[in-house]
């Protein structure tokens, strides 16, 4: 609790509640109508192996009609469902499949992401197009996130058969897992209608795509490409080459593609070089990498089944000493193993960013480290821990403050206040678990789960995380 | 290994830090009923102005802290000021130790105490001969003025911008050895932190400086409670 003789202390502006430039937008937003965001149109993620689409990345996806697509490929983002939405907003209502900002604005003094959004440079500019136009229109999309296929050679612990052909063969062959909700069994993604469609198999959501590409890619402030493992599509390598052939290329784009960079060396070779010739054209705006690891050494590997972390490691030293202007992510789902030994990895990422910053990259922090905690499954998340292990993620947090920079400066070498405040918020969130009943299940989950991984992938949890031995024996006697 | 201070270094201990990952905030050496100030030091008096005083630990605005003055030749002294405001009217007190000769190239470990319950200061000084602590405590009326909104500095006693150079105070020499204490030290307690002794201070130590571990910005505090001392940039403030 808050020390009262401390509330005279001044702290530093909050600027999750009164940023003005936030309180601006968000009145401007409450002019046109108290559900009003404009990512509704300026942002798209597209699952085009499940035949999916959201806008924003908050409210869940939904299928894409096919009837839509064979006479408007932009239907793969203007579906008829997303206009009725964009009509509610316009006609001053809160669709509800945006209950996440509607929670935290009905709960907190904090700007949601509907704010956040709308004021960012990919939707602000576009703020009087937007309420003007009729919402039945077509929209191109600023920010496109595109996932081809479910191709990957990975099968993360976190991960599933949607997101993962590695996946689907082990789903195929054993079922879901013995958790109380079956995890990832067949039955889940189809009353999900998520089956994915096989990447060899034609897909019309692809081949929309690419009708829609030329036009779209005129207009795309932001471009990314996710996965499956999108160095395993060919339709990434096509967008590459697009844009290296492209005699008029749009140079405002931020590029960016996920990869797992666990793929074989020729593909990583084959990368640098697209890289390089992007980098050298001028091609783009910027040119990011995000990629995924969650711990260190061998608890990464067993963490994110398929990689070999000393390879992977090797391979962003390699992208980021051959490519002189990229920037590398490091997208990290904080979940319950990734406790013992983030302290190395924040080390590691350290190190990365003291080697390879340069004046010359398209940011000057060679990485980036975006710790995001898991939320499912729920068993697997830092919430199921003993509350023992908060304090690890607290030092953590702190430690990267100690590497951090006192104020943020794209030149300056550290931890950037984002990156540190995001450890923190893992903490924060670890400490708020207040269910017993329901973590007694997820506790439950996470034995029977690591129990039946360590049979069908032949790994070990106790022997690759001493640290958790008693914790994970402990979750195998829970009876409920 | 230390930190060099040439006139131009400079630190700051935040009161808060802005991730809320303080354990023990350093704005409690403020609100505890007492509180200690611990540094080893060697002093480069030829470069502290004979007109002012070098600042190597103080709260700027009306300084309260530890500083060194050498007013004149054969004249070098420790200075320990605190301000305290008596029916609205703020004063000094101050506390000297005048160094000797012989010991003044030589490390000196200075510890300034304040006991704003029993209204007491003491600074305690070993400069390393076989005297050991020498103490002067006195005691005050009034107290201490509020310096809620103010910084603590280390190696100069206030180097904002906006600060005329003349009264930024700048430290010249090497400091070895910082801690914060929301402690009234005795001086067993005062050797006990210069020999690393711990122990009896787990709940009143605020920051303990780890000299061997520095990044460019900042000097880790060993003490856990994530209390570093930051270098000081103006951008930063």
């Amino acid at each position: 609790m808050e020390d009262n003789k401390l509330k005279g202390i001044k702290e530093v502006t909050d600027f999750t509640t009164d940023n003005p430039i936030y309180v601006k937008t968000k009145n401007q937003l409450n002019e046109v109508g108290c559900g009003m965001c404009l990512a509704k149109w300026t942002q798209v993620t597209m699952h085009l192996h499940l035949g999916h689409t959201h806008s924003c990345h908050h409210p869940a996806t939904h299928k894409i009609p096919l009837a839509e697509l064979k006479v408007n490929p932009t239907a793969l983002h203007n579906t008829q469902f997303k206009k009725e939405k964009r009509k509610e907003m316009l006609d001053g209502k809160r669709p509800e499949e945006c209950d996440y900002c509607w929670n935290i604005e009905d709960t907190s003094d904090r700007f949601s992401d509907r704010i956040l959004k709308s004021r960012s440079e990919w939707s602000y500019p576009y703020f009087e197009e937007i309420v003007k136009m009729d919402p039945q229109k077509n929209y191109n999309s600023k920010y496109v996130e595109v996932a081809f296929s479910n191709a990957c050679n990975f099968k993360c612990s976190y991960c599933g058969p949607a997101f993962s052909s590695t996946w689907m063969e082990e789903t195929n062959k054993f079922g879901g897992y013995p958790t109380l909700d079956n995890f990832n069994s067949i039955e889940y993604i189809t009353n999900e209608d998520k089956m994915p469609i096989p990447h060899r198999d034609p897909n019309p959501y692809v081949d929309a795509f690419w009708k829609w590409w030329p036009d779209m890619y005129r207009d795309l402030h932001t471009f990314r490409i996710t996965g499956g493992e999108p160095l395993l599509s060919k339709d990434t390598w096509k967008v590459l080459d697009y844009i290296i052939n492209e005699p008029d290329p749009n140079k405002k784009i931020s590029l960016s593609i996920n990869s797992n960079l666990g793929v074989p060396d020729v593909l990583v070779d084959h990368l640098i070089e697209r890289i390089q010739k992007i980098e050298d054209g001028y091609k783009v705006k910027e040119f990011i990498i995000y990629t995924s690891v969650d711990a260190w050494g061998s608890q990464a590997e067993y963490i994110r089944n398929g990689l070999e972390f000393n390879k992977f490691w090797d391979n962003c030293n390699k992208i980021l000493e051959k490519c002189s202007r990229v920037n590398l992510t490091f997208m990290s789902t904080y979940n319950a193993l990734s406790v013992p030994s983030y302290m190395k990895f924040l080390d590691g990422i350290y190190q990365l960013k003291e080697e390879y910053g340069s004046s010359d990259r398209y940011w000057p922090s060679a990485t980036f480290l975006d710790s995001s905690y898991l939320r499912f499954p729920e068993h697997q998340t830092v919430q199921v821990l003993p509350q023992m292990w908060s304090e690890t993620i607290f030092k953590q947090a702190a430690h990267a403050d100690y590497l951090g920079v006192p104020l943020f400066k794209s030149e300056y070498i550290g931890y950037s206040d984002v990156e540190v405040q995001k450890i923190k918020r893992i903490y924060d969130w670890m400490v708020s678990v207040n269910d017993e009943e329901k973590l007694m299940k997820q506790r439950y989950n996470f034995g029977r789960y690591f129990r039946e991984h360590d049979k069908r992938r032949n790994t070990n949890f106790k022997a690759t995380f001493p640290e958790l031995a008693d914790f994970y024996e402990s979750t195998l006697e829970i009876v409920l | 290994m230390s930190l060099v201070f040439d006139g131009k270094t400079t630190f700051i201990l935040p009161l808060t830090n802005k991730h809320g990952l303080s354990k023990f905030k350093p704005a409690k050496l403020l609100t505890e009923d007492a509180f200690s100030f611990c540094c080893r030091i060697k002093v480069n008096w030829d470069d502290i102005d004979s007109e002012r005083a070098g600042g190597v630990i103080a709260f700027n605005g009306m300084h309260t802290g530890i500083m060194v003055r050498h007013p004149s030749k054969d004249d070098y002294f420790i200075q320990a000021d605190m301000w305290v405001e008596e029916d609205g009217i703020a004063k000094p007190e101050q506390v000297f130790y005048k160094v000797p000769l012989d010991k003044k190239d030589g490390w000196i470990d200075v510890v300034l105490s304040i006991d704003q319950k029993n209204n007491k200061i003491a600074l305690r000084v070993d400069e390393g001969g076989n005297v050991g602590w020498i103490v002067h405590e006195v005691d005050y009326n009034g107290k201490l003025v509020d310096y809620t909104n103010c910084l603590l500095w280390i190696g100069a006693c206030n180097a904002l911008s906006s600060c005329p150079k003349e009264h930024r105070w700048y430290f010249s020499g090497k400091i070895q050895k910082i801690g914060f204490f929301t402690h009234y030290l005795s001086s067993r307690h005062s050797s006990d932190f210069f020999k690393e002794n711990l122990l009896e201070f787990n709940k009143t130590i605020v920051s303990h400086s780890d000299m061997k571990k520095k990044t460019y910005f900042k000097v880790f505090d060993k003490s856990g409670n994530g209390n570093h001392l930051i270098k000081y940039s103006d951008e930063w403030m």
